[in-house]
């Protein structure tokens, strides 16, 4: 089962918490200065620093040559938020580590040479947090990391400075959306030296009203600390997004059934669906389980459902390349399954 | 250039000396130009600088094109890092530094950049061999962003805007959410709110640094004040 197929705590609201690591090695220029033959070899180093520690990493992790393998396969690590955009384009020399439940994965020759990224469930900032830093620990003993007294860990984008870190949490945020007020808190959390993104990273839309929620501060700030802020900003917003989705239903009961009923006959029933629609459609359905007002719905199947329902997953998933409209028909089958 | 002393690396240390008129040009890779004592310590850099290490019959014009380390501070304009020959102009055009030591090389001529990006100026979490993290300074803008992070985020109070149906349960949703738990944080007061009294104590810090004649320091609240103020950088309004 992979890590996406389980439901964390506050499940119902976030669902998942992320926390990226950023490190380079010294002697060798950070990846866009290096030559094919360079890249490959500062690939071979973390690679080999990683499964020498132990048979059991060894066995758990696969190294992905980017080049080797087929489009779609990339496109839907990039679904499935192994790796970037940017990094599924390919290039001499990047790899990417995953690990057998895809909760960890470590893209090589990135921005950086190693970004390691590991990724729980629900909310459980703290759990990713220990993931990352445990592989970061292992390259810090094995291999010459790049550190500055004063900057911190050497970065090919001083955006990341410092602690090299990135957390950040995926959170449904219906009712803030409906109400209008998610422009405010967004305005908010960007004072504070917090992003808010869509789903799919950088400039995406948030359709399905979930949102991406990170830290974009690394230096002078302990990965403690943005670990511990981020958490805060999350139980308040929580509070705020469930306070709103109560009084929302106290006020309009019907309204709001109807919205996820109707959701639910359209997934239920259609013959073909585009993703976009998908998302939106499982947005209100999973705002009608947290409600309670579906009860025969599980999160698990909704996560399972929000992270499939991309072009590439699902070509993946059926096993075949296939044409815009005949993907429509695959998705609404696989969805009509699992309801 | 390889450098021509020792036929190996890269030259990346350019001098030009100007004795008695007669002028000549000495290209060096960091390791020779330390070796034959054209880079000293910190402290011989500067007296380079100073002027007054080769008397009155020589002037040295001292251009360095790269740097040992530590050097950087001293020599203020490294404009190429001495490992990966990154230049300061293709940083500033890409965003991107070259290599690890170029946080060396460049030193603190990145601070700029970085005052715009980050919160503060120090690294204060983890090290690579375990060493306790570095005592966080005292006023930094990190702390001005944890003060303001300790506030709730405020919702205003502002009608939203929307599709037909969420306007119509939003504007039933008026007062909102009386009973829940976010009720305490909810209304009265603009988003802006808890970044403006941040404000108010960065413009007196500044007003304070300028009567004490600490320049440089009113000079970094003031571009801390840019970052928070509204309207600026795609802030909410003028």
């Amino acid at each position: 089962m992979n890590w996406y197929e389980g439901a964390g705590p506050e499940g119902d609201i976030v669902l998942s918490s992320r926390v990226r690591l950023a490190r380079n090695l010294k002697e060798f220029p950070f990846p866009h200065k290096l030559s094919p033959a360079t890249a490959r070899e500062v690939a071979d180093r973390i690679e080999e620093a990683l499964f020498s520690a132990s048979a059991n990493l060894k066995r758990e992790f696969a190294s992905l040559e980017m080049d080797a393998m087929e489009e779609t396969d990339r496109v839907s690590m990039v679904e499935k938020h192994l790796i970037s955009k940017e990094f599924a384009a390919g290039g001499t020399g990047r790899r990417t580590l995953v690990n057998r439940d895809e909760s960890i994965s470590m893209m090589v020759n990135e921005e950086d040479h190693v970004r390691i990224q590991a990724m729980r469930a629900g909310f459980a900032l703290d759990e990713s947090y220990a993931d990352a830093l445990r592989l970061a620990r292992l390259f810090e003993e094995k291999l010459d990391i790049g550190f500055h007294p004063q900057f911190g860990y050497g970065t090919a984008c001083p955006t990341n400075t410092g602690t090299g870190m990135r957390a950040s949490v995926m959170v449904h945020l219906p009712g803030l959306v409906m109400t209008g007020y998610i422009a405010a808190v967004v305005e908010s959390l960007r004072k504070i030296g917090f992003t808010v993104r869509g789903l799919y990273g950088e400039n995406s839309e948030a359709t399905g009203a979930i949102f991406q929620v990170s830290n974009q501060i690394t230096l002078g700030v302990s990965e403690e600390e943005t670990v511990a802020d981020l958490k805060r900003l999350v139980v308040q917003g929580l509070e705020q997004e469930r306070g709103i989705r109560k009084e929302l239903y106290r006020l309009q009961p019907l309204t709001l059934e109807d919205r996820v009923n109707r959701a639910y006959g359209i997934l239920k029933y259609a013959r073909k669906i585009s993703s976009e629609e998908a998302l939106q459609q499982l947005s209100d359905i999973r705002l009608g389980v947290s409600l309670g007002l579906l009860r025969n719905i599980r999160v698990e199947t909704l996560n399972r459902l929000t992270l499939g329902v991309g072009p590439a997953t699902l070509q993946k998933t059926v096993g075949r390349p296939m044409g815009p409209d005949e993907r429509d028909a695959a998705r609404a089958a696989t969805i009509r399954d699992c309801l | 250039m390889t450098c021509p002393s020792c036929k190996k690396r890269e030259a990346t240390i350019h001098i030009t000396q100007n004795v008695n008129g007669k002028t000549t040009r000495i290209d060096l890779c960091p390791v020779c130009a330390k070796e034959q004592g054209y880079l000293g310590e910190p402290d011989g850099v500067a007296g380079i600088f100073a002027g007054d290490l080769f008397g009155s019959g020589a002037t040295n014009l001292f251009k360095m094109a790269g740097g040992m380390p530590g050097a950087a501070s001293a020599a203020q304009q490294v404009e190429r890092c001495a490992y990966c020959g990154t230049s300061f102009e293709e940083f500033r055009n890409r965003g991107l530094l070259g290599c690890c030591h170029c946080y060396d090389e460049f030193g603190q001529r990145l601070l700029p950049v970085i005052r715009r990006i980050q919160a503060g100026e120090t690294h204060v979490g983890r090290r690579p061999d375990g060493a306790p993290a570095a005592p966080k300074p005292e006023e930094t803008a990190a702390e001005d962003k944890k003060r303001l992070l300790k506030r709730p985020v405020r919702i205003p109070k502002k009608r939203p805007e929307g599709d037909a149906q969420a306007a119509d349960a939003s504007a039933a949703a008026k007062p909102p959410v009386e009973t829940a738990p976010a009720a305490t944080a909810v209304p009265t007061r603009p988003a802006a709110t808890a970044a403006e009294s941040g404000l108010e104590a960065l413009r007196r810090e500044q007003a304070e640094a300028v009567k004490a004649e600490d320049y440089e320091k009113a000079a970094r609240i003031r571009d801390r004040i840019r970052a928070l103020e509204p309207g600026k950088e795609g802030g909410t309004k003028a």
